[in-house]
């Protein structure tokens, strides 16, 4: 198999050690202060705190390593003399919560610098990509700019992530933006060189999440929209998109102006917006114009050589180092630590470490590991396993390494408990199937009887027998269930006096109902629809991009067991872009389709089909791994002839 | 005449201030002035006073009583981070003049 790593990296290598090692090993030795065993009196480390490295304190209490009990947690409202060592330990019952000190500023050249370096290993292209001295420049200056803005854009966020750096002071932001440069300049300078390799690394963001301690944007943002910037200043951007995208968002602008609403990303952490106001709207609307552009222009130039087979290797090697280091973190403080920082995830993984863990109803419970989200992870499992088991039918035969991935994607893929994918990849398995063998009717029919058993299997025989109507109202019952107050919000009432009236939106919605509770998205859905209260601007086109502050803080619904999100990729563009975004979306991409229909070939088909099924019901457009892995494929499906794409 | 640091930490001088000699006179009291916010000054050990008063405020700065002393830290190492990358910067380009690249990119 052929490699993109070179042999001769000793250099590197030992900075990456040093990287790894050195700043969690700094404390004064000249000192008398000694780390301390752990133990129920914790006054020794309220009393010395900052004053013991990590490693210190890991030689004295080898145990934080591998015991469950202990949580090592990343402090990033710290100094920078504070930068790994140990900040404070508090003792909730058996449980130790260890948190060490990590200043963000030190977080974005030192996690910067770590990436960058892990993208050096790549090997380069014969060629450097050539952009103009000066749009490098006015790129570098104006993403670095972008990015310093966000940090007052949502300063709510970010003045608990940043120790005494005054966010009102301008000097802060010239602080930040030189930083943000450096890491950039430096970051691009290595990827010019590997700009046709570094495409089919795009399966490693599942990987190296590249979410920057304490902050709320992603490594590869960095990337994006400085190409984006790039593409902008040699004027490579489609005129019909930016004038309908000027429009959109000069009017999420304009009705953003009013009440701010607050929003505690968790999981989204990297691409959501955390703040519903004005500034942070416009911050939001400007980052995803250049975040697509960028993608674009990246895809663009890489259309002629793009070739498939050279992703799907890259997706090989990703699978097993998901899984094992999920349950590496899940069962040692330490590597989770060490997992949420050098990876960048967006929440530390779980501390879960029983994956085959079953209800008090003896049904499987999903298991996240390392990602962040069970069902995003899975929708990679179930990708990976498609490509695997396409090139066993298509070339009949297969790698020993193949295989083992192949088996662990479908582990992992039952880890999550994502069955819409698993169900997703039978489908789609075995229409590819049956056209490749060109299988007899009695066949087809067998394959078919086999996929409806299954899919009984997993929606569960008694959920079968419900009536229609009962499913027909599933959303609605849930919805007027979590509702507060009387009425509920618009959303609900134009529902509800939809199917009192009994009008031809109330029969639509019914199937989408029926839809629902197959999927087993009926509470979801229905906790959506009592929460989505949009005025008739925001219905039309929506609050604006990874904007979930207005629907969440905006309407007060019962508690749910957890921040649950809408479990929809439509529903979430529905929010952000309204109604008639979504329309847009959705004609744009049919129009596309018949378009480029020639390209295309049963493979590229049943690709987008299994993207499309998974998007429906799952958040994954909301992540930017899965929103860059999915825009990939669908991209070069679409783009290129698919005989020679995945050749 | 004026002095910069009390400013930062005590305000402006007020129009009818006058300097008194406080050190040589061991019975003088300070008297809270209501219309002062009360403002915090560390020593080099980081102990901390609260005065209530411009006259006090800078008396106490006067004899070095000032900004926390780890907050001034934090503030130099901000400032110094910056100072490094653009040395490294200026290294940099003036190595690159002779073909040297930090990542051997």
């Amino acid at each position: 198999m052929k490699t993109f790593f070179l042999k001769n990296n000793f250099t590197k290598i030992i900075f990456l050690l040093l990287i790894l090692i050195v700043p969690w090993s700094i404390s004064n030795l000249t000192d008398s202060i000694e780390a301390q065993k752990i133990t129920s009196d914790l006054a020794f480390y309220e009393i010395h705190t900052c004053e013991v490295s990590l490693t210190e304190f890991l030689i004295k209490n080898i145990n934080v390593i591998y015991q469950d009990h202990y949580f090592i947690k990343s402090s990033d409202y710290s100094s920078i003399t504070c930068f790994g060592k140990i900040a404070g330990i508090t003792q909730v019952g058996y449980n130790f919560y260890i948190n060490v000190g990590t200043n963000s500023l030190i977080s974005i050249l030192l996690q910067g610098a770590f990436w960058t370096l892990l993208i050096s290993f790549i090997s380069k292209d014969k060629e450097r990509f050539y952009v103009k001295k000066i749009d490098y420049l006015r790129s570098l200056i104006f993403t670095a700019a972008l990015f310093s803005f966000s940090f007052f854009a949502e300063v709510r966020f970010y003045e608990k992530a940043f120790y005494l750096l005054d966010l009102s002071d301008t000097r802060s932001y010239f602080l930040l933006f030189i930083i943000l440069a450096f890491v950039l300049n430096n970051l691009i300078d290595v990827l010019l060189n590997r700009f046709n390799s570094v495409i089919y690394f795009v399966p490693f963001m599942y990987l190296f999440i590249g979410v920057f301690s304490g902050l709320n944007f992603h490594f590869y943002s960095l990337i994006f929209v400085f190409f984006g910037f790039v593409s902008f200043f040699t004027k490579n951007i489609n005129k019909k998109f930016t004038t309908a995208y000027l429009i959109f968002a000069s009017l999420w602008c304009i009705n953003s102006v009013g009440p701010a609403y607050y929003f505690k990303p968790d999981k989204l952490r990297g691409l959501v917006s955390t703040m519903y106001d004005l500034n942070s709207t416009f911050y939001w609307s400007i980052y995803f114009f250049f975040l697509i552009s960028g993608l674009l222009y990246l895809y663009k130039n890489n259309l002629k050589e793009f070739k498939f087979q050279s992703m799907y290797k890259n997706s090989l090697l990703v699978v097993v180092p998901i899984l094992s280091l999920g349950y590496v973190g899940s069962a040692n403080p330490f590597f989770n630590f060490m997992n949420f920082y050098y990876f960048g995830q967006q929440k530390v993984g779980t501390n879960n470490s029983s994956p085959l863990l079953l209800n008090q109803w003896s049904e499987r419970l999903s298991w996240r590991g390392f990602s962040s989200s069970a069902e995003t992870v899975g929708e990679f499992f179930a990708l990976v396993a498609i490509l695997g088991l396409f090139k066993i039918v298509k070339e009949r035969k297969t790698t020993l390494l193949e295989s083992f991935v192949l088996m662990f994607s479908l582990f992992g893929l039952y880890l999550s408990n994502n069955r819409a994918a698993f169900l997703a990849l039978v489908l789609v398995f075995l229409i590819y199937f049956s056209k490749k063998q060109k299988l007899s009717q009695v066949k087809v029919l067998i394959g078919v009887s086999s996929f409806l058993i299954l899919l009984i299997y997993s929606i569960g025989f008694e959920n079968i027998l419900q009536s229609i109507s009962f499913s027909g109202n599933s959303i609605l019952t849930q919805a007027n269930l979590y509702k507060s107050g009387e009425f509920g919000n618009s959303a609900l009432i134009a529902l509800n006096n939809s199917y009192e009236n009994k009008t031809l939106f109330s029969y639509i919605f019914s199937f989408l109902s029926f839809i629902s509770f197959y999927l087993n998205r009926s509470e979801l859905w229905g906790i959506f629809f009592s929460r989505y209260n949009p005025n008739f601007v925001e219905y039309l086109f929506g609050s604006g991009p990874f904007n979930f502050g207005q629907m969440y803080g905006e309407t007060y619904i019962k508690e749910t067991r957890s921040l649950l999100f809408p479990h929809s990729s439509i529903l979430s563009l529905l929010v952000f872009v309204g109604i008639f975004g979504l329309l847009l979306v959705t004609i744009f991409f049919i129009f596309q389709y018949l378009k480029n229909k020639s390209n295309l070939n049963t493979i590229g088909k049943v690709f987008i089909l299994f993207i499309l099924l998974n998007i429906i019901k799952s958040d994954s457009l909301i992540y930017l791994s899965s929103f860059t892995f999915y825009t990939i494929i669908i991209y070069f499906i679409l783009k290129k002839k698919n005989s020679t794409l995945f050749n | 005449m004026e002095n910069q640091t009390v400013v930062d930490l005590c305000g402006d001088y007020p129009d009818d201030f006058i300097k008194q000699d406080i050190a040589s006179n061991p019975n003088f009291v300070f008297e809270n002035d209501s219309n002062y916010s009360a403002v915090e000054l560390y020593d080099k050990d980081e102990n901390a006073v609260f005065v209530n008063s411009f006259i006090e405020c800078e008396h106490y700065v006067s004899g070095g009583w000032g900004y926390k002393p780890s907050v001034i830290l934090e503030s130099n190492l901000q400032t110094l981070l910056v100072g490094v990358i653009l040395v490294f910067v200026f290294i940099k380009f003036i190595y690159s003049r002779i073909n040297f690249s930090f990542f051997r990119n």
